[in-house]
């Protein structure tokens, strides 16, 4: 015991202190939380208020249709097309954007308007804008047929419908959940794999320096190769603790710089479900009210909604469990391929019956995006070469019983420990064996070595 | 612990391999502290004992005592082994190192610390002790490995080829701390095919041969047995005259000329004839100047037996062959 101790001591201190770790490791979350800012940043860019020239040849028109907002000053523009365009080229101020709008007299009749721009304007922006000028169109064509503005101005509908999940009684966004626990899925298929190819490389640099032959002298080889297994698994957690602890402060900064009207504290404040519901409430009055100019906002505030209402300690917990599991199942048998061969050019041969049912995991997970209350899913969240990919896209979408996972969890453990005897056997006589690569068939023999 | 006679016994420990018999019927005895000599042409089971001794493998058939208890799972700290095919990690710290491997055969970090500075000290070494492995040179690679074999005071000490790497210096420092260890206590069992330092610092040996313990004991007495009652004769005179004075019971099995009238000559004594008998014959016709009596090296010995085996026993061989094959087949 004191032994392995000290073996996982050495695997995990040898990797931790390594500059490729320290650089991953801190990298890694400076990657997401750009990404997730560059993501925010993008929606929200230029909300300077540009100044837009209507060039409106349609006679009923007035400018005072066009109603000044955050984004736009509407100003009337006199004179041909040509002119207008002249005037945008001419336009070199870059900190004040200007775009024109062309309504040509007969718009109601193509259906078609312009707009031009000299520096683009960001799509959101955009949108607000086609919006607009659909509205005045659809007014247009409204006084056109003699209607009523008033009563049409009633008829117009826009319904905010909500998807309400029946046992759970909140509103899910099933596509941000399911993205949610397939980003899990991808970690943990990622770490399998990462850390996986490690024990590997690292049982083939034992053989290849010749340090297994002293070592084993000391120690027996199961304890050699649990060992190395039990310190990557750690150097993994570590990494993806520290991940989790970067990323929450820097999402969180990135989020504060980017977003502070969302973020103010008292929003924070009010995660629990039932001030959840108060808040939704609220937002959804707000919605209704700016109904159709802010879409924006209520995108953002949906996704905030999902990942404040996302069971984080049930899916770090379950990641954690899931990872290890996974990684203890893939792991031994990576030692076991490491120790059959004397260099990493060898074992693609032997990697493919390990790498397959990986892949296929991960795909499954990916399926589930599209499909996240699939069949397969339920299968293949219970097979224990499968369920530590795929278990937590069904966790995170909220579709799975506490007792589904309790089975997948030990049907993953019995099956870890089994394949560790197998490997563990392989392993033994593969680390002392020089020379050619054996045959599967050789392999097999191994099994009953003594 | 009681002290045992044989601080090392196997009993006709029997290794079987899918396509081979490694080990067939062996059994060797390592007394007290002696420094014993295993033997034997590549691929005839050495590394395989070995290993079974060190708990890497077990055997088939048979038992290993270690002072007359089974071998078990503690008396790996009675051991150090130091095999052929000996590696460290690179890119550790070479200190850090060494204290690693200590740790592993039991010993306090604090206690190991010190004696392996002393030990650094001792070898010359002291200064690479916050390098890395992979800056070591070969033969300082072998001395830190040799240093870590040593350190936890193992009972019995197990060799695979030491010398190998070292350069003339350091392979008298490692004979040197052999024999000493020896003194101290310790027994060695030594690994070789380098038959020089058999004969330098062995006092049993055992050849293991095609599987099997062809030839064991004490090395005077294998020499003694070996011994073809030859003989080296210096003398002054007429080569002819020299040869003359043979009959039966002489031969000459080779000759040089030392100077103009002086002569060397290597003569074998057959069947019961005495030295004497000899020196009778021949001192009337030249003049003696030494006679000495030709001790069988390790080298010729080795080389006999294992030819020997060849020609003497391709029936056995055939026989071997053809057991392992059907094994062989049988595990297909």
């Amino acid at each position: 015991m004191n032994k392995t101790r000290l073996i996982i001591k050495r695997e995990y201190v040898s990797r931790v202190k390594k500059k490729s770790f320290i650089i991953m490791t801190l990298l890694g979350p400076l990657l997401i939380a750009a990404f997730y800012g560059a993501a925010i940043y993008i929606g929200i860019q230029q909300s300077d208020q540009v100044e837009v020239l209507v060039l409106d040849e349609t006679s009923l028109a007035r400018n005072t249709e066009f109603q000044n907002t955050d984004n736009f000053r509407f100003k009337t523009y006199t004179g041909t097309a040509e002119d207008l365009i002249e005037e945008l080229k001419e336009n070199n101020d870059t900190t004040f954007n200007k775009i024109g709008v062309y309504l040509p007299g007969n718009i109601t009749g193509v259906n078609a308007a312009k707009i031009y721009y000299n520096e683009p304007i960001g799509s959101i922006k955009q949108a607000e804008l086609r919006e607009t000028i659909n509205d005045f169109a659809e007014k247009l064509k409204v006084i056109k047929a003699g209607i009523d503005q008033d009563a049409y101005a009633t008829i117009q509908t826009r319904l905010n419908i909500s998807a309400i999940d029946v046992n759970t009684n909140s509103e899910s966004i099933e596509e941000i959940k399911s993205l949610i626990g397939f980003f899990f899925s991808f970690v943990i298929y990622l770490f399998i794999f990462m850390y996986g190819v490690q024990v590997m490389r690292g049982v083939i640099e034992e053989k290849t320096s010749r340090i297994i032959e002293v070592m084993v002298s000391s120690v027996k080889p199961f304890q050699l190769m649990m060992g190395k297994i039990v310190g990557i698994a750690m150097v993994g957690l570590t990494q993806f603790l520290i991940w989790v602890a970067l990323s929450s402060i820097l999402m969180v900064f990135v989020q504060g710089a980017l977003l502070p009207d969302l973020f103010d504290p008292t929003m924070l404040a009010n995660v629990d479900p039932a001030n959840m519901m108060q808040s939704q409430d609220l937002m959804q009055s707000q919605e209704l009210i700016n109904a159709g100019d802010n879409i924006n906002a209520t995108q953002i505030n949906a996704l905030v909604q999902v990942l404040l209402n996302t069971p984080w300690v049930l899916l770090i917990s379950l990641f954690i469990f899931y990872f290890l599991g996974g990684y203890l199942l893939y792991a031994s048998l990576f030692a076991a391929v490491g120790s059959a061969v004397d260099n990493e050019s060898d074992t693609q041969q032997f990697m493919i019956p390990i790498t397959l049912p990986l892949i296929f995991a991960f795909i499954i997970a990916a399926n589930a995006l599209t499909n996240p209350g699939g069949d397969a899913l339920i299968w293949f969240s219970h097979i224990p070469f499968t369920s530590p990919v795929v278990m937590l896209v069904r966790v995170a979408v909220g579709n799975v019983e506490w007792w589904e996972i309790l089975i997948s969890m030990i049907i993953l453990v019995v099956t870890f420990l089994l394949t560790t005897k197998i490997a563990s056997k392989i392993y033994r006589t593969g680390i002392l064996m020089y020379g050619k690569k054996p045959s599967y068939k050789e392999i097999f023999k191994w099994l009953r070595y003594k | 612990m009681t002290e045992h006679q044989f601080v090392l016994e196997a009993r006709g420990v029997v290794k079987r391999y899918a396509a081979h018999t490694a080990l067939k019927n062996v059994s060797i005895q390592v007394p007290n502290q002696s420094i014993f000599g295993l033997l034997g042409p590549n691929g005839a089971g050495k590394t395989s004992l070995i290993r079974i001794i060190n708990q890497i493998t077990g055997p088939d058939e048979g038992t290993i005592h270690i002072n007359g208890d089974r071998l078990a799972q503690e008396h790996i700290q009675d051991i150090g082994y130091m095999p052929e095919e000996r590696g460290l990690y690179k890119k550790m710290k070479v200190g850090d190192h060494a204290l690693y491997l200590a740790q592993l055969k039991g010993m306090k970090k604090s206690t190991a610390k010190k004696e392996l500075l002393t030990w650094f000290e001792k070898f010359d070494i002291a200064d690479w002790w916050g390098k890395k492995v992979e800056e070591l040179s070969k033969g300082m690679a072998q001395k830190v490995q040799f240093i870590t074999t040593i350190l936890h005071k193992p009972k019995l000490l197990i060799l695979d080829e030491p010398f190998s790497g070292f350069d003339p210096i350091n392979t008298k420092l490692i004979k040197e701390e052999i024999l000493k260890l020896r003194e101290e206590g310790a027994t060695v069992i030594l690994s070789t095919h380098n038959m020089e330092s058999v004969e330098e610092i062995c006092n049993h040996i055992a050849l293991i041969n095609k599987a099997e313990n062809v030839l064991s004991g004490e090395m005077d007495k294998i020499k003694n047995d070996f011994s073809k009652n030859d003989y080296k004769v210096v003398f002054k005179g007429n080569v002819v005259a020299f040869a003359n004075s043979f009959w039966g019971g002489f031969e000459m099995m080779g000759k040089n000329q030392l100077s103009e009238n002086m002569f060397e000559a290597q003569i074998r004594l057959l069947d019961n004839v005495k030295l004497n008998d000899f020196l009778t014959g021949v001192i009337p016709n030249c003049e003696i100047q030494s006679v000495q009596p030709i001790v069988p090296r390790m080298n010729d010995i080795f080389i006999e037996v294992v030819e020997k085996a060849k020609k003497v026993a391709p029936t056995d061989q055939d026989a071997a062959d053809s057991e392992t094959a059907s094994k062989g087949n049988n595990d297909e």
